[in-house]
């Protein structure tokens, strides 16, 4: 029995478990494994990560992308350029197993995002949601990954119209606001109040479902 | 309680109920049967035919569940620098599959994909990969009996696309 006779599904998943210097030099060795490394998503990262690197100021896109443990931190265009201009030419798209959003308030942030994430396949995909706009970030975002699971953790106080607006998911985290998390803020104690009827459509539509500091009542909507 | 198990050389196997339930594929098999542990009868009566594993190939995935069926069910996978999916291949397995030639292996991996029995199918994969790691691509042409058909031109164009990992 020779390589070449391994079904694809299996080489695929020989490829995952190869660093890239070993992907590469395998490609070397003939036409098919030049064809199979290049063109099946075998650019495949067990976890990825792109943060805005500075948050709180909505002047900047300046994105910190973690590709396995390898971290690009690049101004906006010269790191987008750099990166799809890696990607491009080693492979036709890079998978993730499971690709971490930090999403933030800035204007230029979305339109990056959705550009930045094509070519991209991801097994599962997590947000992290603060704010109203990264609510709606977010929303846009899982359109892009119809095939993934996805997980998100909600830490605004989301809204019955917020909460009746999100696709099924993987894992849905309702929890304390982050910035409430933080030292003794007089609103830690609030909590997320959903009516009964909600709990249990998020219950019958989400796969799994984390409550934090949530209140259930049961009045009808 | 025991199950029995026949391969495609219609050799049976008679194994712990354990072990069979280690395969995803014989356990949905036994489920379909309604063959159940607290049953003996169930279980004298029938036997799981296994089409696609000869005698020799399920002997070898018999020894590594043997060896594996009172493992903790494990979280897979630690990443190393460069991004790669680590499954860790205890000392047991490797000196288990070390002896296997490459076309084992494969046989072997394919009786795995089979059964679905995942850590087996890891081991392999992942001795597969060491088997790889650090060698030119020469030295891979080499072990897998590989002939280029890639001419000087086309190498030369890939090795300038990829020198950016070669640090």
């Amino acid at each position: 029995m020779d390589i070449f006779s391994l079904p694809e599904v299996f080489l695929n998943m020989l490829m995952r478990t190869m660093n890239i210097k070993d992907r590469l030099n395998i490609r070397l060795t003939c036409r098919f494994f030049d064809q199979l490394v290049a063109n099946s998503h075998a650019g495949f990262f067990d976890v990825g990560m792109i943060a805005n690197a500075f948050p709180n100021d909505p002047r900047t896109v300046s994105y910190c992308r973690h590709f396995g443990l390898r971290k690009f931190h690049d101004s906006r265009e010269a790191g987008l350029e750099k990166f799809l201009d890696l990607r491009n030419r080693l492979f036709s798209g890079i998978t993730f197993g499971c690709w971490e959003f930090r999403l933030s308030d800035t204007e230029l942030a979305l339109p990056f995002l959705l550009e930045f994430s094509e070519k991209f396949k991801a097994e599962k995909v997590i947000f992290q949601v603060d704010t109203k706009q990264q609510f709606q970030s977010a929303l846009e975002l899982v359109a892009k990954f119809p095939e993934s699971k996805v997980m998100m953790d909600l830490g605004l106080r989301p809204s019955t119209e917020q909460l009746r607006s999100l696709p099924p998911m993987d894992e849905l985290q309702i929890t304390t606001p982050a910035r409430e998390r933080i030292g003794f803020s007089p609103s830690y104690n609030r909590a997320t109040r959903i009516t009964r009827d909600l709990f249990f459509k998020l219950l019958a539509i989400h796969r799994n479902l984390y409550l934090d500091n949530v209140e259930i009542n049961s009045r009808r909507i | 309680p025991n199950v029995k198990l026949v391969t495609s050389d219609n050799e049976e196997f008679v194994v712990d109920f354990r072990i069979a339930k280690m395969s995803v594929t014989v356990s949905r098999l036994m489920e379909a049967m309604n063959m159940s542990e607290t049953d003996d009868a169930s279980l004298l009566s029938n036997s799981i035919p296994l089409p696609n594993v000869t005698k020799a190939v399920m002997a070898r995935v018999i020894e590594w569940c043997e060896k594996h069926k009172n493992d903790e069910p494990k979280e897979e996978k630690e990443n190393d620098k460069r991004g790669r999916t680590t499954h860790v291949v205890s000392d047991w397995d490797k000196e288990f599959l070390k002896n296997d030639e490459f076309g084992r292996l494969c046989q072997l991996m394919g009786a795995a994909n089979y059964l679905e029995i995942k850590g087996l199918f890891n081991d392999i994969s992942q001795t597969i990969a060491n088997m790889i790691h650090g060698k030119k691509s020469d030295e891979i042409a080499e072990m897998f009996n590989i002939h280029c058909d890639l001419t000087e031109a086309e190498k030369k164009e890939i090795r300038k696309k990829t020198a950016w990992c070669e640090d």
